[in-house]
């Protein structure tokens, strides 16, 4: 037990260490960088955050557009995903074992190599720098799990509960208005925080959909302010700006995490 | 005629889960649906609910064919074996949604359900949700909700076996008043004889799909149609005989006695009842069982035998009784 | 009336993950760059012929092979390892799982650019150390020999917790009271280990495997931030490679070529490691009577 104690100390200093050594360096002054392990009291500093706080665009008008992107996307594929899977949780053995297959295949699938042919869907329709159209692949990229999951969970409840409501007048949206979405209500939030976390996170195609600084999702302002000056010093804002944009994923991993790890578990479990 | 199953059948990949059924159902009568699990009851049930279509065959209610007429417009009471409570809504909402949907007024909707809150004592639960709830007062609720439901014909599927054996004898006569002996017909399903006579007018007993019998408990009793029939209904078991001739013979214990002309035999143990005794036993014929007074005196070298006329005869090609 | 509700998933499913595929295909048949002014024109199988002969596509692809092996098999270890220990009782269970799943859950191009501070050369917190016990500038994200260790352990660092937690929900759906019966016959701790735990959890094993698989074999952001897929190529994964093709050399023909190649390697590979889990395991269970 006391090995093990140990173990997992060890694993929580691991998985926490990176953070932290941002959270130091996003308070260091650019002299204080350089030598990283010499203490004195004149190395913090809030100039990294002021910096970042007032660059042009402003820093929160990414992690705006990301939640934008983020709860549309979930929105979407919530919409779509639910009479989906509940269509599916229906549907006789080898039908619904072939479609299975093919969503966890889709589920896993490395979707950065579609992203040349969602581009060129971009460009013809003319959807690049469009912070709703981008929703859509979101959405498509996320409907495999989504299903998986839903499916699952309306594969859950009894039969009887819904023979009992159908013999008591209620029509299909009544079911699933009063009877079953309230019964799976919370497989639905463990679908639609990995949706949200998924599309929040999100980098090969906003990176080729969307080029105007101000309409950046998050990821890609990370990525562009690292790679605009890949061998200078100043990594003081960098850090703060890893910092800031970790935050609001903190707070929901903090605040959500036994739905994050009961949708992973269940896509895990029943998929 | 209220409820009339003709020639009924389902077919599932190949399958009859039931076949050639048919069942008339008098008015106000209780039909109770008896057999082992498995044996296509719950089937026909589902069937007479439009929960499931059948393969063959017609269903039709006050001389009304129900082919194509939806679950909901069968206007049918039905009690599910799990009670199929909305375990989301609280014990009022339970019963108030299907009232809502159906269009109900909301005055309309509350002096319902305080109606039957009444009737059947369980006003204090109202704001309670089923998990909180025992056993047996979920099976009230699900008993008020089909009567909310105001039907034309009451379906109930093992409404007892989810229940202890007490609580299901104690239950008895509340079912029987609010629903039994009132004047709609009652499908009563279940696997427990000793339920179905005492609950039921009348016994439909089906075995792997087929209706074996038809008829009251005391013609089930005295007369079964079939071995299957003899062997299913009446505890302890009825005596079966090593067939002779393509003859089965069966006796039932409480026929058998002690006689000093009988066969010879052995008494291997026995099981004491209450008021009487079983005793098996060890013959030529093979184990017997014997229902006795306890204060019978059993003779060191005991002998038994039954009257003729209380013989049952079934052919052993067919299983079906020789009158 | 079922079915219809499942009309538009199935569209948008057929059209982001099945129109690709086929585009893909039909482009990589086609000579399609500035050359031909973006126009796609037949070329016979050119893009194909000139892929087998492309020295850097083989690297790329040894190098994508050689990233997804260590990473997924490190992780694979690791995460055993972790759902071993947070299965046990905690009390503060939902902390300690939180804290390991936050790695997993914060954007990959934010965790690229802390990884490639804390790499950094000479300040980053590594060579500092280095230099203090007198390895004098290791630089590991310049050196072209070393640079994918530094995205394997990166990533080893993101994507364990993932595979931990599926691993951690195989680990609870295997009832205690297999393991008190398997003690009360007498076998050890490490017995029930080998006998109990490790085949329950197989399928959970699998299909860790396969998905981590898939996307390291995919592995793009993690290299496009960390090192762009430098220095000298030498973590050049196939999706940048494919990405560079497209978006800096704008050969759409030829990127097209390479992400359906990597796709069909993709299916190669995991149809293998499935095949190869299932047989090494079947074996392994086999035990003598």
């Amino acid at each position: 037990m006391k090995l093990n104690k140990t173990l997992i100390i060890f694993i929580l200093i691991w998985s926490l260490l990176p953070l932290g050594w941002q959270l130091y360096t996003s308070f260091s002054t650019p002299e204080a960088l350089t030598q990283p392990f010499i203490f004195s009291p004149n190395r913090w500093t809030f100039e990294n955050y002021l910096q970042i706080l007032n660059s042009n665009p402003p820093f929160w008008k990414y992690l705006l557009n990301s939640l934008i992107v983020g709860l549309l996307s979930t929105a979407i594929t919530l919409i779509i995903a639910v009479p989906a899977s509940y269509s599916l949780s229906k549907s006789n053995n080898r039908f619904s074992k072939l479609s299975k297959l093919f969503l966890a295949g889709s589920a896993m699938f490395p979707y950065v190599i579609l992203f040349l042919s969602l581009l060129e869907v971009a460009r013809k329709f003319n959807l690049g720098n469009n912070l709703l159209a981008i929703c859509i692949p979101y959405s498509a990229l996320s409907m495999p799990l989504a299903i998986l999951l839903l499916t699952a969970a309306f594969k859950d409840i009894p039969k009887d509960l819904e023979e009992a409501s159908v013999l008591e007048g209620l029509t299909l949206f009544q079911r699933l208005r009063w009877i079953l979405l309230p019964l799976i209500k919370p497989s639905i939030a463990s679908t639609a925080i990995l949706v949200f976390l998924f599309s929040w996170n999100e980098y090969p195609i906003a990176l080729t959909w969307i080029s105007k600084s101000e309409l950046l999702t998050l990821p890609v302002a990370m990525a562009r302010l690292a790679g605009s000056s890949v061998y200078e010093v100043p990594y003081g804002a960098y850090a703060a700006a890893t910092v800031i944009g970790s935050i609001p994923l903190l707070m929901i991993v903090l605040i959500f995490q036994r739905q994050i790890v009961s949708g992973l578990t269940q896509g895990a479990v029943k998929g | 005629m209220t409820l009339t199953l003709e020639n009924l059948g389902l077919c599932v990949q190949r399958n009859w889960i039931i076949r050639n059924i048919n069942i008339e159902v008098q008015p106000g009568e209780c039909l109770a649906l008896l057999g082992p699990s498995g044996c296509g009851k719950s089937t026909t049930l589902r069937l007479i609910a439009g929960l499931d279509k059948p393969s063959e065959g017609s269903i039709s209610l006050f001389n009304k064919d129900l082919k194509g007429i939806s679950p909901v417009n069968r206007k049918i009471g039905m009690v599910f074996q799990s009670y199929a409570l909305f375990p989301h809504l609280t014990v009022v909402e339970n019963l108030a949604l299907g009232l809502k949907v159906r269009g109900y007024s909301i005055a309309e909707q509350k002096r319902r359900i305080s109606y039957v809150l009444e009737l059947l004592q369980i006003a204090t639960l109202r704001n309670r949700k089923p998990q909180e709830i025992s056993g047996g007062q979920r099976q009230r609720i699900a008993l008020a909700r089909a009567l909310l439901r105001d039907p034309l014909i009451y379906l109930l599927d093992e409404p007892m076996s989810n229940l202890d054996a007490q609580l299901r004898e104690d239950l008895r006569p509340e079912l029987r008043k609010l629903i039994i002996s009132g004047d709609k017909p009652v499908i009563y399903v279940t696997h427990d004889q000793q339920e179905a006579m005492a609950i039921s007018n009348r016994i439909a007993v089906l075995n792997n799909g087929n209706l074996e019998q038809i008829g009251t408990p005391q013609e089930l009793y005295l007369k079964p149609q079939s071995i299957f029939v003899a062997n299913f209904i009446g505890r302890p078991q009825i005596n079966m005989f090593e067939p002779l001739d393509s003859i089965r013979i069966a006796v039932r214990p409480e026929d058998i006695y002690l006689d000093p002309d009988g066969i010879q035999c052995k008494l291997i143990y026995k099981e004491w009842l209450g008021q009487n005794q079983l005793l098996f036993f060890d013959t030529p014929k093979g184990t017997i069982r014997m229902i006795g007074d306890t204060a019978l005196d059993i003779p060191s070298e005991p002998r038994i035998t039954w009257k003729k006329q209380k013989e049952h005869h079934f052919s052993t090609k067919s299983g079906k009784r020789i009158s | 009336m079922n079915y219809l509700l499942l009309i538009p998933a199935t569209l948008l499913l057929l059209l982001v993950f099945g129109f690709p595929l086929i585009r893909y295909f039909w482009l990589s048949l086609h000579a399609s760059s500035v050359l031909t002014g973006l126009e796609p024109i037949y070329n016979n199988g050119a893009n194909w012929i000139r892929l087998i002969s492309d020295g850097r596509f083989w690297q790329d692809l040894y190098q994508t092979s050689r990233f997804a092996v260590f990473s997924v098999g490190i992780e694979m270890i690791l995460a055993l390892v972790i759902a071993l220990l947070l299965n046990n009782e905690w009390k503060s269970k939902q902390i300690y799982r939180s804290i390991t799943l936050l790695p997993w859950a914060l954007p990959t191009t934010i965790m690229a650019l802390s990884w490639r501070w804390i790499f950094n050369t000479p300040y980053g917190p590594i060579d500092q150390i280095l230099n203090l016990i007198g390895f004098n500038n290791l630089n590991i994200l310049s050196n072209p020999s070393l640079a994918w260790v530094g995205t394997v352990i990166a990533d080893v660092w993101k994507t364990t917790p993932f595979i931990a937690l599926i691993l951690l929900a195989g680990l609870q759906t295997i009832p205690v009271d297999l393991y008190e019966a398997f003690r009360l016959e007498g076998g050890s701790p490490k017995q029930s280990f080998l006998y109990i735990t490790l085949p329950l959890l197989k399928p959970y094993l699998l299909l860790g495997l396969i998905f981590r698989l898939a996307q390291a074999f995919g592995v793009f952001d993690l290299i496009q931030v960390m090192t762009g897929g430098g220095p000298a190529s030498s973590t050049e994964s196939l999706a940048i490679y494919s990405y560079l093709n497209a978006m800096r050399f704008l050969d759409f023909g030829y990127s097209s070529t390479i992400m359906l190649a990597s796709f069909m390697i993709l299916i190669f590979v995991c149809l293998s490691a499935y095949i190869v889990t299932i047989t090494i395991t079947n074996n392994f269970r086999r035990y003598k009577l």
